[in-house]
């Protein structure tokens, strides 16, 4: 039940992936531009996206391309941006029922792909820049999503310590910038962007579903053509092989629960042949309820409410994230360090390394049933210089043995430690109307 | 035993229904094409069932706030392996959640099905609690409460349900509170496990790469009959009105977080399955993406993509709730009731209608895509007493006629409530 891929040249610097596949009610087409994630320009291409997917020359108000969307059986369009380790994706993703549920007989993935092209290229323009209509809204639903990440607390301290951690590299800046550097983006910026994306950035076409891929990759191909990309620019990520010197940041809240977030470094050379290896590893150390972490830090000893570790395998570092009572920190983080140690001594069973195996093994064998798991599985390997499927990809993760895990946890170093200390321990709020 | 075959001729799918002689209904859509499977072995027990009898009994039993969600932690474990080890074995991703009408065991996975199964069954029909492992769970219990403490979009809504109820449990937060889980004890478990538990109580759905007759082979052997005896939920009375209409609280947020809603009346236990399908349809028409309202708002700088709307309902209690962040909810709260007046006024757009309602039926298709959704919608029209289908039926055959009626008894400005949650 694997589905077959199928990549197209569609142009300088444009590859298309074509994923056909009877089993879905609906499709999608997502277009993924790559750009260098840079503090400078971070927001103004992060509004980009989001930009495009609210209107279009032909559709100028919001309510006219909504209109058109619920037409098209529910049909929608929906931008992100996301870091991908220094890379910055600015994406543009059409979803729509299959043309057979169409009650009038309707072609909906003909109507939705020249649909999303238009969006892209033809776009509301004032004089060739984005309407400041437009760029202010969207500003301020930039702002708005940083002020809502603030208030998750988990999420907030997850990005202090990628701040922290990689400050010296671009993949400390955010996957959309600051809220300073998004308020001060102008429309002329946002527009220069725009143009800069079309003509340079590198860009992948995912076409998933029952749908003739090769008329869609057409129809992009046709506006593309117009555009001179003569000059391709290429995006890279950089991995940091060492650690210059442990960091260690305190922060205090009036939180109930406290935040401890380690980062690490992996310090390997060459990450990319060896990325199968470290993903087993970090799951075996903290990935699903079978782990050291999960076993020992959560239910052995009830350190912490939640435990786990997870693998950037683009900056070759692994990012520890623990929900904690303030009188707990200390012992959490030694009884993490000391997991990590037992992995780092082999202390540990083939029965574990099996768990590990069989669990990421049956994940990907869900890949492939879901057409947004199918799309994010292709698009990720945007930038890797070898694509492969789910199924070879279990394959090598079914390889993997105890000897390749020591080898690989030995390396491991700490570089960073960031904890949000909660000050509201003992202060019940008063909140609600009882 | 009996056995019968739903088929939507409109996705050309089907599924069978059964009903198994240990009294346990089973549902299982067969999706040859797909590679997983995802299955649910679920109870219709939530936080709201804290008084309850059997038939036939005269003494209501009560327990404490929050005893539902901590069964559930539980029952992972055994004297042995606990559940999570056993899965460690097979492969599977396995969970489970506490709402506040059922509790869910599940488990997803491409290989090792009916192992997995097998854990599955066992482990549900298995309780082993102790007065050690209770005190040990009080722990991490408390942690978890701790946690949704500080999610403002979890307290934003918990604070408008207890000022729109006052006797409803619905009020009360699904882990309880720290007090509360201090009462549970493995007696107290054992006597909700017993009346909650049993399979009449409780249905089995599966989605995905799976045939009816492995799971029927594995039910035969592993299910263990029950007898058959129905639970009596003993709500305490509620009255129409709310507690009050406004409620406010700081915290670390960088921006006001809101949620307020309107309460409704609920004569049956639970609101039917075409009120909430019509009340869905009005919600979008009112200020879905594409509403005029939306739009409004959204250029004005009153509302931002957080923003949503829900038809909040379960066992007896009903409400319309809109959620998100703004700088001004008020502001958003009475433009939306600016908004209703108008409609009442002028009636109901028929394109408007359409367009929600084909967004709705294209959506709705949608959803068959994903095994995920598709064991969960079954678990949910088990409960409600409909076949999964129903819900493509309704959205062909409903008017614009029944939107208009469905808007005459929504929207009671005099039972909101407004709850926000403010930057300290």
């Amino acid at each position: 039940m694997n589905n077959k891929i199928k990549v197209y040249d569609i142009g300088s610097g444009i590859t298309g992936n074509a994923i056909c596949t009877e089993r879905f009610k609906s499709s999608l087409i997502t277009v993924t531009f790559a750009v260098p994630l840079e503090k400078d320009s971070a927001s103004a291409n992060a509004l980009v996206p989001y930009l495009l997917s609210r209107n279009c020359a032909k559709y100028p108000l919001m309510t006219q391309l909504n209109e058109r969307l619920a037409e098209l059986y529910g049909a929608s369009i929906q931008g992100s941006v996301e870091k991908l380790g220094d890379i910055q994706l600015l994406r543009l993703c059409i979803t729509f029922l299959n043309d057979r549920f169409a009650l009038n007989g309707e072609s909906i993935s003909h109507e939705c792909a020249h649909l999303l092209c238009d969006m892209i290229f033809n776009p509301v323009l004032e004089n060739g820049d984005f309407t400041s209509e437009n760029v202010e809204r969207e500003k301020r639903l930039l702002i708005e999503t940083l002020d809502s990440e603030f208030n998750e607390k988990r999420i907030y301290a997850l990005k202090r310590l990628e701040e922290i951690m990689f400050k010296e590299e671009p993949y400390g800046t955010g996957r959309v910038g600051t809220k300073e550097s998004a308020a001060s983006v102008t429309s002329s910026q946002v527009g220069l962007a725009w143009k800069n994306i079309l003509k340079t950035a590198p860009v992948l076409i995912n076409v998933v579903g029952e749908i003739d891929a090769s008329n869609v990759f057409n129809v992009f191909k046709e506006q593309f053509q117009k555009i001179d990309r003569s000059k391709i620019i290429s995006v890279s990520s950089n991995v940091k092989s060492f650690v210059s010197e442990e960091q260690r940041v305190e922060e205090r809240m009036d939180v109930a629960q406290s935040k401890l977030v380690m980062g690490l470094r992996t310090c390997e050379e060459d990450v990319s042949d060896k990325a199968h290896i470290i993903a087993v590893m970090t799951d075996l150390f903290g990935g699903g309820p079978y782990s050291r972490l999960f076993m020992n830090v959560r239910e052995k000893l009830s350190l912490c409410y939640y435990c786990s570790a997870r693998f950037i395998r683009q900056k070759g570092a692994m990012i520890i994230q623990s929900g904690v009572e303030t009188k707990n920190i200390q012992a959490t983080e030694n009884e993490i360090l000391n997991q990590l140690n037992i992995v780092k001594n082999g202390e540990f069973t083939e029965n574990e390394l099996t768990s590990s195996k069989l669990a990421l093994s049956d994940t990907l064998g869900t890949v492939n049933d879901s057409l947004f798991s199918i799309d994010a599985w292709y698009y990720r390997q945007f930038c890797n210089s070898e694509i492969i499927s789910p199924e070879e990809y279990a394959d090598k993760i079914n390889s993997v043995t105890s000897e390749q895990i020591v080898k690989a946890a030995e390396k491991v170093q700490l570089d960073t430690v960031y904890v949000l200390v909660g000050d509201a321990q003992n202060n019940e709020s008063e909140g609600g109307a009882e | 035993m009996s056995v019968k075959e739903i088929y939507s001729e409109l996705l050309d799918e089907k599924y069978y229904s059964i009903n198994h002689k240990s009294g346990l209904k089973i549902l299982v859509y067969p999706k040859e094409e797909y590679s997983s499977c995802y299955a649910i072995f679920g109870t219709k027990y939530g936080s709201i069932d804290t008084r309850f009898r059997l038939e036939g009994e005269n003494q209501i039993t009560e327990v404490p706030e929050g005893i539902a969600h901590f069964l559930e932690h539980k029952l992972f474990e055994s004297e042995e392996l606990d559940a999570f080890e056993r899965y460690a074995k097979t492969g599977a991703s396995a969970n489970a959640y506490t709402s506040f009408d059922r509790t869910c065991y599940l488990f997803s996975c491409s290989a090792n099905f009916i192992p997995s199964l097998e854990i599955l069954l066992d482990f549900v029909q298995s309780p082993y609690f102790t007065k050690e492992t209770v005190e040990k769970e009080q722990g991490i219990i408390g942690q978890e409460i701790r946690m949704y403490d500080d999610v403002p979009d979890w307290k934003v809504l918990f604070n408008m349900l207890k000022g729109m109820y006052h006797n409803h449990p619905v009020k009360i937060d699904i882990a309880g509170t720290q007090e509360s889980i201090a009462e549970i004890t493995d007696k107290l478990l054992y006597k909700c496990y017993n009346t909650f538990y049993n399979l009449h109580n409780m249905v089995l759905c599966i989605a995905g790469n799976v045939t009816l007759n492995e799971v029927l082979e594995a039910a035969d052997r592993l299910i263990k009959p029950a007898k058959d005896q129905k639970v009596i939920r003993e709500f305490a009375d509620e009255p129409d009105s709310v507690v009050t209409s406004e409620i406010e609280e700081k915290m670390s947020v960088a921006s006001p977080v809101f949620c307020f809603g309107y309460k409704e009346t609920v004569e049956a236990e639970e609101v039917s399955l075409k009120k909430r399908i019509e009340t869905e349809i009005l919600l979008d028409m009112l200020i879905g993406d594409s509403s005029e309202l939306f739009q409004e708002l959204l250029s004005e700088g009153l509302v931002n993509m957080s923003f949503s709307s829900e038809y909040f309902t379960g066992g007896g209690y009903a409400s319309i709730i809109f959620s998100g962040e703004s700088s001004d909810p008020r502001a958003i709260k009475a433009r939306l009731e600016e908004k209703i007046k108008d409609i009442r006024r002028n009636g109901i757009d028929k394109n408007c209608f359409e367009r929600s309602r084909k967004l709705l039926y294209g959506r709705s298709i949608m959803s068959y895509n994903n095994v995920e959704t598709i064991s969960n919608a079954l678990v949910s029209a088990h409960f409600l007493g409909n076949e999964l289908f129903d819900e493509l039926n309704i959205y062909r055959s409903l008017t614009s006629e029944d939107i208009r009626r469905r808007l005459d008894d929504a929207f009671d400005e005099n039972r909101s409530v407004l709850s926000v949650i403010l930057p300290e």
